[in-house]
């Protein structure tokens, strides 16, 4: 039943809080090493407390559901009877708020934390900062105190903690929530660097555009069922699932579904696809007054 | 012209120990009823212009060098009795919900600050009611405000401002951990109250959006105001920090001499503009 390239794998989870509220109703899921999974739903469908399950921060309250991982020693072990400490080298979960994990006075001190509590040879410590600073864009930051970076900056450092234990997947929930574009691009690249070293991302997001254009793979979520699971393309193609979870695929998308040129996901494909129709329209268009 | 809402001018503002202004020499006007979107990367200053716009710079804040002036409906700041009687015309909406969320239950939370105002209790009633409805809060009413979601509290705060019927509302990024469907809804509840004649200034980073729902848009960068004008305008422009994607694709085709129509900044509008330019209508629209 265990997939060789599983890193996690849920059987049945559910998890209802103590509040009596049933977050999750039953999910079965299985993220693959290298995979960009995004999960997306509407606030309330359970996309935190699913992906609170797959580094053990909660565990499932049915008797028979089950979350294993797949530890970078190969062995998997069911989240339920192994200690959070013993899955954090594994998997690093990022908060929504990065300030509630960052607690250190430098940039130096908050990524030295975790590998020296995995007992990490500390002659290699000053490289492994050096080197995750860069992956997340905050080279030479090193001395810094995280409290004058920005939001978006903190962000990123938090993510680069995760990456400094050497964590086969980074689970981050809403990375992007207040940033502009530009820091919203970055803190993706920084993931984006990470997967593209064979590793695990795990995201939740509301940002359509990004998911399009970051994730491999759409977990759709509504009232605590996974109710489609699939490309990008493939998920925002199926009006009835956009319609039961209100998510917009990104404008793109969108319009290009609109005018009929299906399976656009971004604005490079949406230009593309649009100008080999207006290239093939009858009246070529003169046009002098461009914008710069 | 009618008094404006709000009127700004020469408004600077350094904080203490920082190496550039926070704000520089910001001047605007705001129409009462405008819907004015107020966009910038971080770091831009739109925080702050919201602070000193509802009197809590330099009033409560560990008073930044402040210089300038504004006026709430022809009214200079300065002549207002504390925070207090600003309050009553100005509401404002943080960027953090859980700094404003005072009660431990969201009916209490709302009622609240017009108990505080004196509010006879079937005035109160009434705008609860309202505020449920605009914000879609009636299920959470009887909630615990610690157990909301983010996107849950943000809209509580939004409706407790709302409570205090305030003629201006300042809101600091309200959507930004709302889903699209619970986004729209805020933006919706903001385009109802605008027609009732309340100013709003709405700080915002989701631009597809804000280029419907806004009248104007201000766009700021590192303190100053780099372009303000319709939508259309300040987005087609060079000071826009983003743009909606539609807009994006358009100005990209028409660079290549592709797309010879007004650019769009909602789908339908792309949609129509690529019916008229490819002379093959997907909707029932007459050809003009």
């Amino acid at each position: 039943m265990s997939n060789a390239d599983a890193v996690i794998e849920m059987d049945n989870v559910e998890h209802t809080y103590g509040g009596g509220t049933k977050a999750l109703a039953g999910v079965d899921l299985t993220v693959g090493r290298g995979e960009f999974v995004a999960v997306i739903g509407r606030n309330g469908s359970g996309k935190t407390t699913l992906a609170k399950h797959f580094n053990g921060l909660l565990r499932p309250t049915n008797q028979d559901g089950a979350v294993r991982v797949r530890r970078a020693d190969g062995r998997s072990v069911d989240t339920r009877g192994t200690r959070l400490h013993h899955l954090a080298a594994t998997v690093g979960y990022v908060f929504q708020n990065p300030d509630r994990q960052i607690f250190h006075d430098t940039c130096r001190e908050e990524l030295e934390y975790g590998p020296r509590n995995l007992g990490a040879d500390p002659t290699t410590l000053a490289d492994t900062v050096s080197q995750t600073l860069e992956l997340v864009g905050l080279e030479g930051r090193e001395e810094a105190n995280p409290i004058h970076l920005s939001r978006g900056e903190r962000q990123r450092l938090a993510i680069a903690s995760a990456l400094a234990m050497g964590c086969d997947v980074v689970v981050v929930d809403e990375p992007t929530t207040g940033q502009d574009r530009a820091e919203s691009r970055k803190i993706l690249d920084s993931l984006a660097h990470h997967h593209a070293q064979g590793r695990t991302v795990v995201i939740i997001s509301h940002d359509m555009a990004l998911v399009a254009e970051y994730a491999t793979r759409v977990v759709a979520m509504r009232r605590g069922h996974v109710l489609a699971d699939g490309t990008p393309a493939e998920v925002f193609s199926q009006r009835e699932v956009l319609r039961e979870t209100n998510i917009r695929p990104p404008q793109a998308a969108v319009l290009a579904a609109e005018i009929g040129l299906p399976g656009v996901l971004t604005v490079d494909h949406a230009v593309d696809a649009m100008r080999d129709v207006l290239q093939h329209t009858a009246t070529p268009v003169s046009h002098d007054d461009k914008v710069h | 012209m009618s008094t404006a809402a709000l009127a700004v001018s020469g408004l600077t503002v350094r904080y203490e120990g920082a190496d550039r202004r926070a704000l520089d020499e910001v001047g605007f006007e705001v129409a009462p009823g405008e819907v004015l979107g107020i966009l910038g990367p971080t770091g831009a200053g739109k925080s702050t212009l919201l602070q000193c716009l509802s009197g809590v710079i330099p009033r409560h804040d560990d008073s930044p060098g402040m210089r300038g002036d504004i006026s709430v409906f022809g009214r200079p700041l300065p002549d207002f009795a504390g925070l207090s009687e600003i309050t009553e015309s100005v509401g404002l909406v943080m960027q953090d919900p859980e700094v404003q969320l005072v009660n431990t239950v969201v009916r209490e939370e709302l009622v609240w600050g017009m108990e505080n105002r004196g509010i006879p209790v079937p005035e109160i009633e009434r705008r609860l009611r309202r505020a449920a409805e605009l914000f879609d809060i009636g299920a959470l009413l009887d909630r615990f405000t610690h157990a909301l979601s983010g996107g849950e509290k943000q809209r509580v705060v939004v409706a407790s401002v709302f409570c205090l019927s305030p003629r201006i509302m300042l809101l600091d990024e309200p959507t930004s951990e709302l889903d699209p469907a619970g986004t729209e809804g805020v933006m919706e509840a903001i385009r109802v109250l605008a027609q009732e004649g309340v100013t709003v200034l709405v700080v915002e980073h989701k631009i597809e959006e804000l280029a419907v729902y806004a009248d104007r848009l201000l766009a700021m960068r590192q303190g100053r105001v780099e372009a303000v004008g319709t939508p259309r305008e300040v987005l087609m422009g060079s000071a826009a920090p983003d743009r909606p994607q539609v807009l994006d694709i358009a100005l990209r085709l028409r660079e290549e001499g592709l797309w010879d129509a007004e650019p769009p900044l909602s789908v339908p509008a792309a949609v129509t503009a690529w019916d008229a330019l490819t002379n093959a209508p997907h909707s029932d629209r007459n050809p003009a």
